[in-house]
């Protein structure tokens, strides 16, 4: 017989549901919920938005909202139930025996506390058995080894920085150096990458792993990205709707899924969107290009960010071209100036020096101090939640653009947008729905509408699919690609994700710190790079 | 208006609030309708009379009814409120948008101007507008309506500043919307969950300021009944005949409170500042 250790944590039947009130009726966030996780290995859940993930991580963490009702179950975290134990214990238990990770650093730190203030807290809050009367500098030594060890070349000027001084990825390591500090045997990492860059995110990563390895402390890694929990986890449960479906070793799930939705998972993780056999012939790369920017700086003013006093120059000589009926796709890692370029394609900000020539025909020259006609490029962006107006109906947004520049009558009006909501695959009964009652994608599907509404010939989306989940992600993309290819409506896809620029675009160019530094073909760039921050963001 | 009761059964704040409130508008509705008493007729017979069948709410030194000139006192109350309020409110709309909207030094400049209103007790303003343009509800009506206009301007531009860099904001000048449309359909809607409750708070105040007036004699003229004045001219009977300074006083107090009570009960069940999701 194999001796099998007790496992480190398991969780055995959790059921979990928002009690209804009145009409409404109990929400079942998880159902019957099972799983262990043995000492020192990775083990991740993946799952849709909505599918339960950061329930779960809650439920072990003893932070479930005040609404939530646990119905059955139990967690059992080294032979102890945590549902059981009183309060106090518990919480003395998890603080020291458990950590946390999320996935925006920024919330979880004090922005008037400086990183080393942050992690003594840790040490101080949690009264650290091994070193009862540990002194001050004896601490800060601790921290600043920690600090090393996470990766910090410099640790001791990140324990005096504060945390809007750090970048995404700095705060997230520090905030993982916080938890080790407590030398925790578990360590719950919720998206603890989402939000970051996909260099960065592989460092944050890498460090985990690496962490994990050295100090033998087992990880709950959520993710919603199956090749990320690929590459970490030893073992994977796949989370849906409110249940495990599929709970084995990571390759066995991944290479022979045993249940239908895993599959439909890997599939849309893929992400294979074209379909080369329908897809139309990519426009000549000489053909004349539907919009050209020529050698445009850009910035913004101090007067608005009022941080120093001369002007912040963003975009740096930029050239680039968008041909007819293309899909470009633009990635570079966060802070290049994507969003900048976007804003002035678009005719939001204005440049302040440079040409663009529309079919060859010169629309604008800013260092005339020219200025570009708004309507004639549709824009998308991010966060669905933002980018449509609360207070008006699915039904007057997309009339909006028609009813302000005085187009058609209202009956004709109203035709046009229901036939609009019918292509972008939404139900006509949303027609007098608020965003607010519709799923983010749904959102992201009226916010293209609504950038189709005026017919533009090329519409620039910024980061619009980065918000969403891997299933609705593709079904998006999937969107935008039939869009263009029946229309022959050109896209500028900016993102810093290098699996949508494969799965879409017929070109791709790259951007750092405000500069285009390659452009061409998405198969030769990615095949052979010539610029080795294109080497780094493609490894 | 059982449905209404259902629905608003867990804020009760707007139920007594709007009974409150209820109750004043109805008084004024009446009053078009059916005085008990001719408000301004005197006798010596009812002289200073205490309250009693006849005369509910007794009589005044001059043995007017003082349950008509009650009802028919407040009119002028909530007629100055609303409109005053009406007024402050368009003002600061119109401030508020173009500091908003503009910025710059013109932004500089209308917050200046609204911060020194703002720096003065709204009374004293009051009174010297009123000095100085003549007495009268229209001029009360403007004079009030120009003190309070700062705050809401204040409200308004900071509301706007806020959603000026939204997205949907961006994209509704990319689709072509021009400013005043851009204003009245995409950015005030977005100022009520902030302006709402400052706005039924604002009523409020300002049948208080009118009260106020009233009283010190700069506001609705004798002999036509208002709270205030009633209060003025009740005063020296306080000990002897409570009841010409208590009913008016109650009438005044339910409104105001009734307003305050509505204005809270938004905030809690709207929450201010937030956009639903």
């Amino acid at each position: 017989m194999i001796y099998e250790p007790a496992p480190l944590l398991s969780v055995k039947n959790l059921t979990i549901r928002f009690p209804g009130s009145g009409k409404r009726k109990d929400n079942e966030v998880l159902s019957r919920l099972s799983f262990d996780i043995r000492d020192g290995e990775i083990f991740g859940i993946v799952g849709e938005s909505g599918s339960g993930k950061t329930i779960t991580a809650l439920a072990i963490a003893g932070l479930l909202p005040d609404a939530a009702k646990i119905i059955s179950g139990e967690i059992i975290f080294r032979g102890n139930n945590l549902l059981s134990l009183p309060p106090k214990k518990r919480r003395a238990l998890l603080g020291k025996e458990i950590g946390l990770i999320f996935q925006e650093p920024l919330s979880s730190l004090n922005p008037l506390m400086t990183i080393g203030r942050h992690l003594m807290e840790y040490l101080t809050s949690h009264g650290n058995p091994e070193s009862p009367r540990e002194r001050l500098k004896a601490r800060k030594s601790r921290i600043l080894k920690m600090l090393a060890h996470v990766g910090f070349h410099n640790p001791d000027r990140i324990y005096r920085a504060f945390p809007h001084q750090l970048s995404g990825g700095q705060r997230q390591r520090a905030l993982i150096a916080g938890e080790l500090l407590l030398n925790p045997s578990l360590l719950i990492a919720d998206e603890p990458s989402s939000s970051l860059d996909s260099v960065t995110q592989t460092q944050i990563l890498d460090q985990l792993r690496r962490v994990s390895q050295s100090f033998g402390i087992s990880v709950l890694f959520i993710s919603h990205d199956l090749k990320l929990v690929e590459r970490m986890c030893d073992r994977l449960a796949v989370l849906h709707n409110r249940k495990i479906v599929e709970c084995d070793s990571t390759y066995e799930v991944l290479h022979s899924p045993g249940h239908p939705h895993t599959a439909a998972l890997l599939r849309s993780a893929s992400l294979q969107i074209r379909d080369e056999n329908a897809a139309r012939p990519a426009p000549p790369v000489d053909a004349v290009p539907l919009l050209r920017i020529d050698s445009l700086n850009a910035g913004y003013s101090s007067s608005i960010l009022q941080t120093g006093t001369e002007e912040k120059e963003v975009l740096k000589d930029v050239s680039l071209r968008i041909l007819p009926g293309e899909i470009l796709g633009l990635i570079g890692t966060s802070g290049c100036g994507k969003t900048t370029l976007a804003r002035v394609v678009t005719g939001l900000l204005p440049g302040t020096s440079g040409q663009i020539f529309e079919n060859e025909r010169l629309v604008v020259d800013f260092s005339k101090r020219g200025r570009l006609k708004k309507t004639s490029v549709g824009l998308v962006f991010q966060d669905p939640y933002n980018s449509l107006n609360p207070y008006l109906t699915i039904g007057r947004l997309l009339e909006e653009p028609l009813k302000v520049n005085h187009l058609f009558e209202k009956k004709e009006r109203r035709d046009r947008v229901l036939q609009m909501m019918t292509r972008v695959g939404l139900p006509k009964k949303y027609y007098d729905y608020y965003p607010s009652q519709l799923s983010g994608g749904q959102r992201q599907r009226v916010a293209l509408a609504m950038s189709l509404m005026l017919s533009p010939s090329l519409i620039v989306a910024d980061e619009a699919v980065s918000s969403l989940d891997v299933t609705v992600q593709s079904q998006i993309l999937k969107l935008i690609w039939e869009i263009n290819q029946k229309s022959g409506i050109s896209f500028l896809l900016i993102t810093h994700d290098l699996k949508v620029v494969r799965s879409v675009c017929d070109r791709v160019a790259i951007m750092d710190s405000g500069r285009i530094i390659e452009a061409g073909r998405v198969g030769d760039v990615f095949r052979t790079p010539t610029n080795p921050v294109t080497r780094m963001l493609i490894q | 208006m059982r449905n209404i009761i259902r629905y608003h059964r867990h804020s009760p704040y707007l139920i007594v609030g709007s009974f409150f409130v209820g109750i004043v508008l109805f008084a004024v509705l009446i009053s078009f309708f059916y005085l008990p008493h001719d408000p301004y007729a005197t006798g010596i017979a009812t002289k200073l009379i205490a309250p009693e069948f006849e005369h509910p709410f007794g009589c005044d030194h001059e043995g007017r009814d003082v349950l008509s000139r009650v009802i028919l006192g407040t009119r002028p109350t909530v007629l100055i409120s609303l409109s005053g309020i009406l007024i402050a409110l368009v003002l600061g709309l119109i401030i508020g948008s173009i500091a908003g909207r503009v910025g710059g030094l013109i932004d500089n400049l209308l917050m200046l101007l609204s911060d020194s209103i703002m720096a003065f007790p709204g009374i004293l303003l009051a009174l010297v507008f009123v000095a100085v343009i003549g007495r009268g509800m229209l001029s009360i009506i403007l004079g009030l309506g120009i003190v309070f206009a700062p705050s809401y301007a204040r409200i308004v531009r900071s509301g706007i500043r806020q959603l000026n860099n939204r997205e949907y904001i961006l994209l509704a000048r990319l689709i072509g919307v021009k400013t005043p449309r851009l204003l009245v359909v995409h950015l005030f809607p977005g100022l009520l969950p902030q302006l709402l409750p400052a706005l039924v708070v604002g009523i409020a105040n300002m049948a208080l300021a009118e009260a106020a007036l009233s009283y010190l004699g700069q506001g609705v003229q004798i002999p036509l009944p208002s709270l205030g004045n009633m209060l003025m001219e009740g005063q020296s009977y306080i000990t002897s005949a409570p009841w010409t300074v208590i009913f008016p006083s109650l009438f005044l107090v339910m409104y105001v409170l009734g307003l305050y009570f509505i204005s809270e009960g938004i905030r809690i069940k709207y929450g201010s500042g937030g956009t639903e999701k």
